[in-house]
């Protein structure tokens, strides 16, 4: 072997064997690599393409058939007058001021189906449908609690002008949780 | 339906079995030879190739100009004149230049990254193989100390010769997917060492099956590298095939004798050897055969006593490329100084 200070030594490329042999034994995989391009390789990644490939159909089918079903049970639930729902979430747009600053007209929120309807905190926001039968979205402000043990809820919009809601809402009539505003809507 | 044609592509690229077909090709460029009556002369004139899968042609000339246009018309780097050049199967339009995919072009030294080593950059090119990274290491790291390349593969790029860069690119070639590599620097002056080096490339290049031409004035790099070759003198091929055959039909030196009194003995052993001719190269006798004369070792050496000598050394000449083309050049330099007198027949 050539000596000189360009040349590699013996001794970089004993070194460079012990890095490559400490690395082998972390990575513990089998040696499969004779010949580069080696023909048991090729098989391995062959292998490892079709894999791959089958399990991206797989994920695209089931994707597509979520959607589809998504699409359906949305439709079915809105001709029955009821609000879809996907996995427990729902969407509501905001259509009047009684909750600004807080949801200006036009925002659009994420809310989802209360697990506990009777266990609810003051500050929470909740949709519900109210006796008139529209659906308003506001502030519970105080959780109150008969003789009886029966829960029910003041609720008032968030904007100085509103005032507290004349009836109080029984757990029954709420449909969703407030969980965030959709940006930019 | 894209990755289809590609994959359709790739298959038909892999049954190809001729990988380069030149036929009465003749070069835009000339030569303006001022000392003769002669106009310009067309550098390349009627040439004709044929490279198939697994071969290895080592382009050999006086002029590296020369072979170096030759390897840049093959690569589809320079256009030409006349004739048909058809590479893996797809014509090579005149005046069109890009070098195909499947062609893997060196013509030079400055392909390399200066700042990585010689083993980051091959891992560098090996990347698209979607091999085991350590295994992959592994591999290539042993294969250069295995071509005797060890010496330089962990060395900086930036510190290597113009030559160990090149090679370095060779190996990039051999482990790419590339058809065709063409290594066109005959300019280049390769040591034993990286002669080796390239020879042991060359069989990884044509175990895979796909081909290398490589342009050089090194006689011992055809001999090393290469399973054919084709000579190239005033712009024509006038020898192409095999190494093996080359060497065993042109060279006609039988005998060496090593001594100091070399010049001597030629004056005394030109009579006593009849059918053969004697000519000196420094303090070397060379015997070479002119017309059925017999090789017989042990005969010679009984004459060479008979006439009074007693040489240093005599070896019987191994047969070497440098000495069947020395005699090829003779001979074509013989036809081209008697185009009159019914020249002997061409060494094709």
């Amino acid at each position: 072997m050539a000596s000189g200070k360009r040349y590699t030594t013996s001794e970089q490329i004993e070194e460079m064997r012990r890095e490559i042999s400490r690395a082998k034994q972390k990575s513990g995989r089998r040696n499969t690599l004779n010949n580069l391009p080696g023909k048991d390789i090729k098989r391995d990644n062959k292998k490892n393409r079709r894999l791959t490939k089958v399990i991206g159909w797989v994920a695209f089918s089931i994707t597509v058939a979520v959607l589809l079903g998504t699409l359906a049970s949305v439709n079915v639930t809105k001709s029955k007058g009821e609000i879809p729902a996907i996995l427990g979430f729902q969407l509501f747009m905001v259509e009047s001021g009684s909750m600004e600053p807080t949801l200006p007209v036009g925002t659009v929120i994420l809310s989802r189906q209360p697990r506990d309807k009777h266990n609810l905190k003051a500050k929470d926001i909740v949709t519900f449908r109210s006796s008139a039968g529209s659906v308003v979205t506001h502030r519970i402000i105080e959780v109150l609690t008969d003789d009886k043990g029966s829960v029910s809820y003041r609720t008032k919009g968030d904007n100085p002008i509103s005032s507290p809601d004349l009836e109080l809402l029984s757990p029954e009539n709420i449909i969703a949780v407030f969980i965030m505003k959709i940006p930019l809507t | 339906m894209k990755r289809s044609k590609k994959k359709q592509r790739q298959l038909k690229l892999s049954a190809v079995e001729t990988v380069l077909q030149m036929e009465g090709l003749s070069s835009k460029e000339y030569f303006h030879l001022e000392d003769t009556d002669q106009g310009p002369q067309r550098v390349l004139m009627d040439i004709n190739l044929t490279v198939k899968r697994s071969e290895s042609w080592g382009i050999y000339g006086r002029s590296a100009f020369d072979i170096k246009l030759l390897l840049e018309i093959i690569a589809n780097i320079k256009p030409y004149h006349g004739g048909r050049c058809v590479l893996v199967e797809l014509g090579m339009m005149r005046s069109k230049r890009v070098i195909l995919e499947h062609v893997f072009y060196i013509g030079g030294s400055t392909m390399l990254y200066n700042n990585m080593n010689v083993l980051e950059y091959l891992m560098f090119a090996t990347a698209k193989q979607k091999f085991d990274s350590v295994y992959r290491q592994e591999s290539i790291f042993e294969f250069l100390i295995n071509v005797g390349l060890g010496h330089i593969s962990l060395t900086p790029i930036r510190m290597l010769t113009k030559e160990e860069k090149a090679v370095i690119t060779l190996l990039a070639a051999a482990y790419s997917n590339s058809i065709i590599t063409v290594f066109n620097v005959p300019e280049y002056q390769f040591n034993e060492t990286l002669s080796l080096a390239i020879g042991k490339i060359s069989k990884l290049i044509t175990k895979k099956k796909n081909a290398l031409i490589l342009g050089t004035k090194n006689p011992f790099l055809i001999e090393n590298a290469c399973s054919h070759t084709a000579y190239i003198t005033d712009g024509e091929l006038i020898y192409k095939g095999l190494v093996k055959d080359l060497r065993l039909d042109y060279d006609m030196i039988l005998f060496i004798i090593k001594d100091k009194n070399a010049a001597d003995m030629l004056q005394s052993l030109a009579d006593r050897l009849p059918g053969h001719e004697l000519s000196i190269d420094g303090d070397r006798l060379l015997i070479s055969d002119r017309g059925g004369a017999k090789s017989d070792p042990l005969q010679l050496y009984e004459t060479i006593i008979e006439a009074g000598f007693a040489p240093q050394c005599i070896k019987v000449n191994p047969k070497t490329v440098q000495n069947a083309y020395e005699e090829i050049g003779r001979l074509h330099d013989l036809q081209k100084q008697l185009p009159q007198q019914g020249a002997p027949a061409g060494v094709h």
